[in-house]
C-alpha cells in the first residue's frame, strides 16, 4: 500500500461517508503478522490498537498475544487491596479478561511462557516437554513483558518455614493471583498494635504503580484507624521523594503526621526473619565509597521492594542492544523499535527511558508503537514527534468504610520525541508568554479527585482491554 | 453533507455543491490520530464517554475542540475543578499545531 493510500485510509476509517471508488486502492494481498509477548497494559493495548486501526485501514494484520496468565490483574490501584475488607473482591475488581480483545478485535491470545525470540527472524519459541517449540515467525515482535525483580545484594536470612515471598513480600506484582498482596494484607491485619511496619524502596527506576509513597499513605491511613499505636518507616534508597514531591510531603507531614517516618538514602541490604512476626531490617548508607551499616529496626511487617530490571526475555533477545546499565532495552522512542533488530519492538516497563514505568503511559507507548508498525507495513515513514502522556491518580486516604474521607491526588506529565537528540523531552507546562504562576504538575489531595481516580481507572482499562 | 479528501495539496471534491462540500486532509487525519490517541485513555477509545465518565469528545466540531484546547493552553492562572486543571496541563504541553491536528482528527469521529 502506498503512502497516499495509508493517509486516505486513516481518513476514511472515520465514520464520514466517502465514495468507495474515489481513490482506487489496489487489493492488498499481503497479510502481516505481529506477535506480542505479554498481555499487560502495554501488550494488550498494542494488540487492540493494531487490530482496530488495521481494520480501519483495510489492512490485513494478525495479532497474537503470548501470555502465561489467564487474566490480567492491575497493579494500578493494587495498594487498595492491602486495606480491603474483602481482598478477593478487591482483586476481582482489578482483574481483566482477554475476551474483548479476542471477540471484538480478533486478537489471538495464546497461553504460553515464551522462552526465546529470534531477534533476526522474529520467530517465537516456548518449551513443551523440555523441547523448544516454535510458536511461529512474525513480521514484527513486540516485547511487553513488564519487569523482573533483582534481589541482588539484599540478603534475606529466613529462619522460618515460610517462603521469602510471603515472609517479606514485595507485593509489587498483582498477578497472577495476587498472592503477595494478600500476604502483605494478612500481615497488616495480624500486626500487634504498636509494632513497626517497614517499607523499603529501591533505587529508581522502578515500576510505579503501585506507588511506594502511595502505599505508605494507604497503610498509614489504615493504621490510624485500626492499629493507632503503629507506624510506617519508609527506607528510601533514593535521595528524595521520586514523584509528586509536594503532594507526598504534605501527606507525610500533615495528613499522616506521626504515622509515617520517611528516611531517604537508606538501602535495605539485610533482612533477618527470626519468626513469622519478627523481621530485623538493616539499612545501609553509601558513604565515602563504602556501605555503612545503620541501626536495625525490628519490624513485624517488612515490605521489601527489590530493585527492578527488564525481564529475561527482553534482556536475552536484545543482548548487545541494552542501555549502559544492562538492565533495560535500548529502543527508539519514536517507534519503540530496537536499533539492532528491525523486527523487535519493546514497549512498557522494560525500556530505558525518561518516561515512567507505568500502565497508563505503557498504554500510550503501545499506540505509538502500533502506529509505527502499521506505517512500516505500508512503507510510510513514522510520525516524527509522537507524544505520550503519564497521568496518575494516587489515593492518599482510602480506608474502606470511611469513603467519605477518601482522597486522592494527581500527577501528569507529557513527553515528546525530539528528532535532534533522538530521545524524549519531558514537556513542562508553562504559562503563555512565560509569566504567571508556576503550573502545577500534581494536585492537592481531594475527595473529588478520589472519584476522578475511579473514573480514570475505568476508562483507561476499557481503552486497554475493552 | 458531501465531503471530500485532500491529499498533497490536491482537493478532490465529491459531487454536490461546492458551498456544502467539506474537505478531509488525509495527512492531517493520520497525524492527528496518533496524537489524539492520548485522549482515549480518559475519554474512551471511540470518544464517547460513559454516562458518569469524563466529557465525551465525539460529535464535537473541529472549531469547537480547537477553541477549547487553545483556551486551556492560554490560561494564565490556576483555578477551577481538578479535572480541568489536568486538562490545562495537557493542553499547555501540546503545541498549537498539535492541538490543530488533534482537534481535526477528533472532529472526524
Amino acid at each position: 500500500m502506498k503512502r497516499r493510500d495509508f493517509m486516505k485510509a486513516v481518513a476514511t476509517g472515520s465514520t464520514i461517508p466517502v465514495v468507495s471508488n474515489f481513490v482506487t486502492t489496489p487489493a492488498e494481498a499481503a497479510t502481516y503478522s505481529v506477535g506480542v509477548v505479554g498481555g499487560g497494559m502495554a501488550g494488550a493495548t498494542a494488540a487492540k490498537y493494531l487490530r482496530y486501526w488495521a481494520s480501519k485501514l483495510g489492512l490485513s494484520v494478525t495479532v497474537t498475544i503470548f501470555e502465561p496468565n489467564a487474566n490480567y490483574i492491575s497493579n494500578i490501584k493494587s495498594n487498595e487491596v492491602l486495606v480491603a475488607t474483602d481482598p478477593l473482591k478487591a482483586i476481582s475488581g482489578l482483574t481483566f479478561k482477554y475476551d474483548n480483545l479476542k471477540t471484538k478485535y480478533g486478537v489471538t491470545v495464546t497461553k504460553a511462557v515464551i522462552s526465546r525470540v529470534d531477534p533476526n527472524t522474529g520467530e517465537i519459541f516456548t518449551i513443551v516437554n523440555n523441547a523448544e517449540t516454535s510458536k511461529g515467525k512474525f513480521d514484527a515482535v513486540i516485547l511487553a513483558a513488564g519487569i523482573d525483580f533483582e534481589y541482588g545484594d539484599i540478603s534475606i536470612e529466613n529462619k522460618t518455614a515460610i517462603k521469602n515471598e510471603i515472609a517479606v513480600p514485595h507485593a509489587w506484582q498483582a498477578g497472577p493471583i495476587g498472592e503477595q498482596l494478600t500476604a502483605l494484607r494478612s500481615q497488616l491485619r495480624n500486626l500487634t498494635d504498636g509494632k513497626e511496619v517497614v517499607i523499603s524502596i529501591p533505587l529508581s527506576p522502578y515500576r510505579c504503580p503501585p506507588g511506594p509513597y502511595e502505599r505508605a499513605c494507604v497503610i498509614a491511613d489504615w493504621l490510624k484507624r485500626y492499629k493507632p499505636k503503629s507506624r510506617v518507616t519508609v527506607f528510601d534508597a533514593n535521595p528524595d521523594i521520586q514523584a509528586e514531591k509536594p503532594v507526598f510531603e504534605y501527606a507525610f507531614n500533615t495528613v499522616h503526621a506521626g504515622y509515617i517516618r520517611y528516611v531517604p538514602n537508606m538501602h535495605v541490604r539485610k533482612v533477618v526473619v527470626s519468626d513469622s512476626k519478627t523481621k530485623l531490617v538493616t539499612p545501609f548508607i553509601w558513604q565515602n565509597g563504602a556501605w555503612v551499616e545503620q541501626t536495625t529496626i525490628t519490624a513485624e511487617v517488612a515490605n521489601i521492594i527489590p530493585p527492578m530490571k527488564a525481564p529475561p526475555i527482553v534482556l536475552k533477545t536484545l543482548a548487545g542492544n541494552l542501555d549502559a546499565s544492562g538492565r533495560w532495552a535500548k529502543i527508539s522512542e519514536q517507534t519503540y523499535q530496537s536499533a539492532g533488530f528491525s523486527k523487535i519492538f519493546v514497549i512498557g516497563d522494560g525500556i530505558s527511558s525518561k518516561q515512567p514505568k507505568a500502565g497508563h503511559i505503557g498504554n500510550q507507548e503501545a499506540k505509538v508503537c502500533a502506529d509505527a508498525i502499521l506505517r512500516r507495513f505500508m512503507g510510510v515513514t513514522p510520525y516524527p514527534t509522537p507524544v505520550t502522556n503519564s497521568a496518575c491518580f494516587t489515593p492518599i486516604t482510602t480506608t474502606e468504610g470511611f469513603t467519605r474521607t477518601a482522597t486522592a491526588s494527581w500527577l501528569t506529565a507529557l513527553y515528546r520525541y525530539n528528532t535532534t537528540t533522538s530521545t524524549v523531552d519531558h514537556v513542562a507546562p508553562s504559562p503563555v508568554g512565560g509569566v504567571g504562576p508556576a503550573w502545577p504538575v500534581s494536585g492537592k489531595p481531594s475527595k473529588g479527585l478520589y472519584s476522578d481516580m475511579n473514573k480514570w481507572f475505568k476508562t483507561l482499562m476499557e481503552d486497554t482491554f475493552a | 453533507m458531501k465531503r471530500a479528501l485532500v491529499f498533497s495539496g490536491m482537493a478532490f471534491l465529491l459531487c454536490g455543491s461546492a458551498s456544502l462540500a467539506q474537505t478531509i486532509d488525509a495527512t492531517k487525519a493520520a497525524n492527528g490520530r496518533i496524537l489524539a490517541s492520548n485522549c482515549t485513555q480518559c475519554h474512551s477509545t471511540n470518544g464517547q464517554s460513559r454516562s458518569n465518565g469524563f466529557d465525551s469528545l465525539a460529535g464535537k466540531s473541529y472549531s469547537e475542540l480547537k477553541k477549547e484546547l487553545l483556551e486551556m493552553k492560554a490560561k494564565t492562572s490556576v483555578g477551577g475543578e481538578a479535572d480541568e486543571e489536568i486538562m490545562i496541563v495537557h493542553a499547555k504541553a501540546y503545541t498549537a499545531d498539535e492541538i490543530d491536528l488533534i482537534a481535526y482528527y477528533l472532529s472526524l469521529r
